[in-house]
């Protein structure tokens, strides 16, 4: 299936809630249509995702013509899958037994007036809406994407990966004697307190495009990585440094320990800390390895050359090079963007906003001719994909296509 | 003591994400069916479509916790159901989606299954509206509105007169509506209630 259309493979295995949530929306509005309750607004969305293809056309036409019974015949009803169903209740261990809910009717009139005092506040809160004029939620669906969210795997020392945003919370793997845990917050917890000298394992947690993930090392640092990115690490830390590998971008708040110091190695270069807090911006696609001290103190190594940073200053390796410099002038705001939940342009290359935006939104972007732009600007990055660049739109003259995953900057 | 059924669906999102049992077979009435078919239409085999409905609805008991509203819980099941089987189309190669030709037609294999979506949720919802008639109404609102026949005829098949028929179908398009939006007696703000009172 997935051989004849290259990217639609990849649309399929990311269809996220919200674009279901879009369909099940349409869904309702084709029923609706059929029951004679839309009213205009409704018609103008439904009237939108009609215009949008000609599979729409077909599939309404289909649907609303009042030949459904032809499209049900021979399909299955609870009756004949009542096997099927059962199975269903022996594994979830749950009885047969009433599927309805029924209340008594003093308690629903105590239910009513807490009620009243809601529509009211929901009255309000529709107002502060309407006013704001968002456009129809289904207008932008067939050119739109949605944000990245909190996901990642974890590859454990035997090969075997664990598809974090799945797992249950609670223990979710051993290694050694360290308890891998993911906490009610989705944190994954690494618990290394009955770990004693052994022989090592290491894991590694990476997060796709569009994923972000928070990790709770042995140590008790805490790592949070973003899109594309990963870290390689010791199930428990028991030799004098306490040793990681990471690619992509992480911020890192280490645990002070004067016996082992902690190391980052990314790339050609390296990071060694007590206990600090700090940025690492490594892509291997980038030429340049970033990293950004907002406390304490840390000395980057790369080939022959040290350098000791100070809190606020920023170190810039060359991949190739491998010299170390100090970025002039370092907004720290910027840096700690993504940590923020943000997207902050501060005079930004076309290049690195268009790299930011393809690993959050997992797309790619074409800008041929406009690699000299620059954008400012400042905006949450848990929206979708069409409200920055509508803002990049609006700070300069680029206008943009979506088509599925792909995205034109025009001028 | 006199007692309601609660129609809201909100009210049995948040009693699922509670763990209760009869939120679950109102899920199940509701959905397995719907869930079944949609991944037939998918997979060839029918006894592959149940694994992949059993399968799904197992996952969303053992993952009851973080049920959200009953529209999610819809996009949970579709998704879960979907993943599924492209896993099950994945493990045998020679497995082949039963409306191929119809699935190339398409501009991509996403394009196709949003529209299974679609046509799975149409007709769950219209299912759920006939079921909610009493047993007179359901048979004039199937042939009106599901089979799509004209006054005349309907009348001809249940020997009764059209301005029975009109009557009979008007009767039940407010009964469906009012049931469905609104003039239930518990509205939407039972939710956040709900999710309050845990019993």
């Amino acid at each position: 299936m997935c051989g004849h259309s290259g990217h639609g493979c990849i649309l399929l295995f990311s269809m996220e809630e919200k674009d279901v949530q879009q369909l099940l929306q349409i869904a309702r509005l084709i029923y609706r249509q059929r029951s004679g309750e839309l009213d205009e607004s409704e018609q103008e969305t439904l009237n939108g995702w009609l215009a949008a293809s000609e599979q729409n056309r077909s599939l309404f036409a289909e649907l609303s013509s009042g030949q459904l019974e032809a499209i049900t015949r021979g399909e299955a009803d609870q009756e004949n899958l009542k096997a099927s169903i059962e199975r269903v209740y022996l594994a979830t261990g749950i009885k047969p037994g009433p599927a309805n809910i029924y209340m008594s009717k003093w308690r629903t009139w105590r239910w009513a007036a807490a009620v009243l005092v809601l529509a009211v506040t929901g009255a309000w809160a529709l107002r502060l809406v309407k006013q704001n004029k968002q456009p129809p939620l289904v207008a932008v669906h067939t050119a739109d994407v949605a944000p990245g969210s909190r996901k990642a795997t974890l590859q454990l020392g035997n090969g075997s990966t664990i598809v974090l945003d799945d797992a249950q919370n609670g223990v979710i793997a051993n290694q050694g004697q360290t308890v891998i845990k993911k906490s009610a917050n989705g944190q994954l917890v690494y618990d290394a307190s009955a770990a004693v000298a052994t022989e090592v394992t290491y894991n590694t947690i990476a997060t796709p495009n569009g994923g972000e993930y928070e990790v709770i090392l042995p140590d008790g640092s805490h790592v949070w990585l973003n899109a594309a990115s990963s870290i390689r690490f010791p199930a428990a830390f028991t030799g004098n440094t306490r040793r990681v590998e990471i690619n992509g971008e992480a911020y890192l708040e280490i645990v002070k320990n004067a016996k082992a110091p902690f190391i980052v190695v990314s790339g050609n270069h390296s990071v060694e800390v007590l206990g600090t807090t700090f940025n690492i911006h490594s892509y291997p696609k980038e030429d340049n390895i970033a990293t950004t001290l907002i406390k304490g103190s840390i000395r980057i190594a790369a080939g022959k050359y040290t350098k000791v940073l100070q809190p606020g200053q920023q170190s810039l390796v060359n991949r190739n090079a491998g010299d170390i410099r100090l970025a002039p002038e370092v907004n720290m705001d910027e840096v700690l963007a993504w940590r923020n939940g943000k997207f902050i342009f501060d005079d930004t290359s076309m290049k690195t906003v268009v790299s930011q935006l393809e690993r959050w939104y997992d797309v790619n972007i074409d800008y041929t001719g406009m690699e000299d732009y620059r954008f400012n600007g400042e905006i949450s990055r848990n929206v979708s994909l069409s409200k920055v660049l509508k803002m990049m739109e609006l700070t300069s003259n680029i206008h943009y296509k979506i088509n599925d995953r792909n995205i034109y900057m025009t001028k | 003591m006199k007692t309601t059924e609660i129609i809201n669906e909100e009210y049995y999102a948040i009693r699922l994400q509670q763990g209760d049992e009869t939120a679950f077979r109102y899920i199940m009435n509701r959905y397995f069916a719907v869930i079944t078919n949609f991944a037939r239409r998918i997979v060839v085999n029918k006894a592959v479509a149940e694994d992949v409905a059993e399968e799904t609805f197992i996952k969303l008991w053992n993952d009851h916790k973080k049920a959200g509203s009953f529209q999610s819980i819809k996009a949970f099941l579709f998704i879960a159901a979907k993943n599924a089987c492209i896993n099950e189309l994945r493990k045998e190669k020679n497995l082949q989606y039963r409306h191929h030709a119809y699935a190339a037609s398409m501009t991509s294999e996403a394009d196709f299954i949003a529209n299974e979506i679609i046509r799975a949720e149409v007709k769950a919802e219209i299912l759920r509206a006939v079921n909610s008639l009493p047993e007179k109404m359901k048979r004039v609102f199937q042939l009106g509105f599901l089979e799509g026949l004209p006054n005349r005829k309907i009348a001809e098949e249940l020997k009764v007169s059209v301005n029975t028929v009109k009557s009979q179908k008007f009767r039940a398009l407010e009964l469906v509506k009012g049931k469905l939006h609104g003039k239930d007696i518990l509205p939407f703000a039972l939710i956040v209630l709900a999710a309050l009172h845990k019993e």
